[in-house]
């Protein structure tokens, strides 16, 4: 019985880890002019965070009221999960929100819209990660290096020709010294 | 072949050279370790798992950019990158021979590359330094320039060219030495200053990204070393342009790729030879030599003649007035050889 409850607690906490939720802020400045706009960010994530699209999800911070997104992945891992996406949402200036993205494999979204209308863009960050064109800076975990350090013919059988044109070269030198 | 036709055929080889060097890196969009690059040239691909050039980020004093289209395989002694834009090939032997005892990088990786430069050696010698070298033919600009203001080419005895084949040994030894140095784990932190020690001041670095249109890293004194680095560098280019200015080809006794280069001059398939019963000791030949050789006038027996320093340029050939005297060879095959003069 011990065992079966301690089972289940177990897989419990695994769930629970697994069904894990992270959060990133999203930070942009409200343009001067009244009316809708669009918010676009891009976001990369550590590897296996982030299986699906439908695993992350812009909220207003305060109401916890889901904002339709638009997601384009750009980049994944070897794993499979996302490495980088672009999120794009609507947003009003007259309307100001606090927006949070919420990510992992607890997160579900259910809006998102796919049709773009002609609205001014205003550039987001997203999750305060320090990102120009030239670097990123992001928490991968714990990084696996894989060095080979077997001998490897492949490459030392270019030795063969190698030391057949220095003994050529040589050779030759020698002859042409002598004539 | 008369005169004007091998002229006019090196002339030709050499502006190819330079705009391909130069530019080629535009046609043929190559980077690192990429398919594309196995699909190119399948025999040349680097070795799986090879280190490749760094993205060094001293790019005031080294290069402007090391995220640079490149080809990891070159023939003998190419100049770096001096088009991060567009520089079709990655590095000289001195450059990729540097960087790799640097880097501690596993002999076995090497080999390939070693075995191209060997091939190419074997092969044609020190053809590369006349015929395609990039800086070389600058150079001749500068040579053509003095000759077209009528200013005569300084004649330097054998003693100072010895000199300046031992001052290149002494820039390739202390080169390689340094670079040996800093790839000791306890001295890695000098790497920033010290790498690749020679290519810091090759004249090549300085002159070809101009043509480019692109800014070389003209300073750099952030730090002693680096003004060190920046003031040698000037010299050197002062050298560069003084030796091909009043002394024709006497820069290419002090290069060390050339100097890599020469080691299988001796025994390469391109040779020279003379049949000394057709020679009237006019001492053309020795006026010619660019490089101030005198071997083939002085050389008393039939037989090839060729010397560590010849360039193989063929003006010898070309200038000789006796019929037959002078020939250029491939593995014993005739080429040209030199013709009566009417």
């Amino acid at each position: 019985m011990k065992n079966i409850i301690f089972t289940i607690l177990v897989s419990l906490f695994l769930l629970c880890a697994n069904a894990e939720e992270n959060r990133f802020v999203i930070e942009f400045e409200y343009p001067q002019f009244k009316g809708d706009f669009y918010v676009s960010g891009r976001v990369s994530f550590p590897p296996g965070a982030v299986l699906s699209d439908k695993n992350f999800s812009v909220h207003d911070s305060l109401t916890q009221e889901e904002i339709p997104v638009m997601v384009e992945i750009s980049e994944k891992w070897p794993d499979g999960s996302i490495l980088d996406a672009s999120v794009h949402f609507a947003a009003n200036s007259s309307r100001r929100k606090d927006y949070v993205l919420s990510y992992g494999e607890g997160v579900n979204r259910s809006r998102s819209f796919t049709q773009v209308s002609t609205l001014p863009i205003v550039t987001a960050s997203i999750g305060n990660s320090p990102r120009t064109e030239e670097s990123l800076d992001m928490e991968v975990g714990q990084l696996i290096v894989k060095v080979d350090r077997s001998v490897d013919f492949r490459y030392y059988w270019y030795l063969l020709p190698m030391f057949g044109l220095l003994f050529l070269a040589v050779c030759r030198a020698r002859r042409n010294s002598k004539s | 072949m008369n005169k004007r036709r091998i002229t006019f055929l090196r002339r030709t080889v050499q502006i190819l050279c330079l705009v391909m060097l130069v530019y080629g890196g535009y046609i043929f969009k190559v980077k690192h370790h990429t398919t594309q690059q196995a699909n190119l040239f399948p025999a040349l691909k680097a070795p799986e798992g090879y280190i490749s050039t760094t993205k060094f980020d001293r790019g005031s004093i080294l290069w402007p950019s090391g995220d640079n289209p490149v080809l990891e395989n070159y023939p003998p002694g190419l100049v770096c990158r001096f088009n991060p834009r567009g520089g079709l090939f990655k590095a000289c032997i001195v450059h990729f021979i540097s960087e790799n005892l640097t880097w501690r990088t596993s002999f076995k990786y090497l080999l390939p590359h070693l075995t191209l430069f060997m091939l190419l050696c074997f092969l044609f010698g020190r053809l590369w330094c006349r015929w395609a070298c990039p800086i070389g033919t600058v150079g001749d600009f500068l040579t053509m320039l003095r000759k077209k203001m009528n200013i005569p080419s300084r004649k330097f005895p054998a003693g100072f060219r010895n000199g300046l084949r031992s001052g290149s040994y002494c820039i390739l030894g202390t080169s390689f030495f340094i670079s040996a140095l800093i790839g000791v784990p306890h001295l890695a932190r000098f790497q920033c200053y010290w790498f690749l020690p020679y290519c810091q001041i090759c004249p090549a670095r300085l002159i070809c990204p101009i043509f480019g249109l692109i800014k070389p890293g003209w300073k750099d004194f952030e730090t002693a070393i680096t003004t060190m680095f920046t003031i040698l560098a000037w010299l050197v280019l002062g050298i560069f342009v003084a030796a091909f200015y009043w002394g024709r080809r006497i820069w290419c006794h002090l290069c060390p790729v050339g100097l890599m280069n020469s080691w299988f001059n001796r025994g390469a398939g391109v040779e020279l030879k003379k049949i000394s019963v057709k020679c009237n000791k006019c001492g053309l030949c020795t006026e010619a030599c660019p490089m101030g050789l005198t071997e083939m006038f002085e050389k008393k027996t039939d037989g090839v003649f060729n010397q560590s320093g010849c360039i193989m340029c063929l003006r010898c050939v070309e200038i000789c007035p006796r019929d037959g005297c002078l020939s250029a060879n491939f593995f014993g095959r005739k080429i040209v050889e030199s013709r009566l003069k009417k």
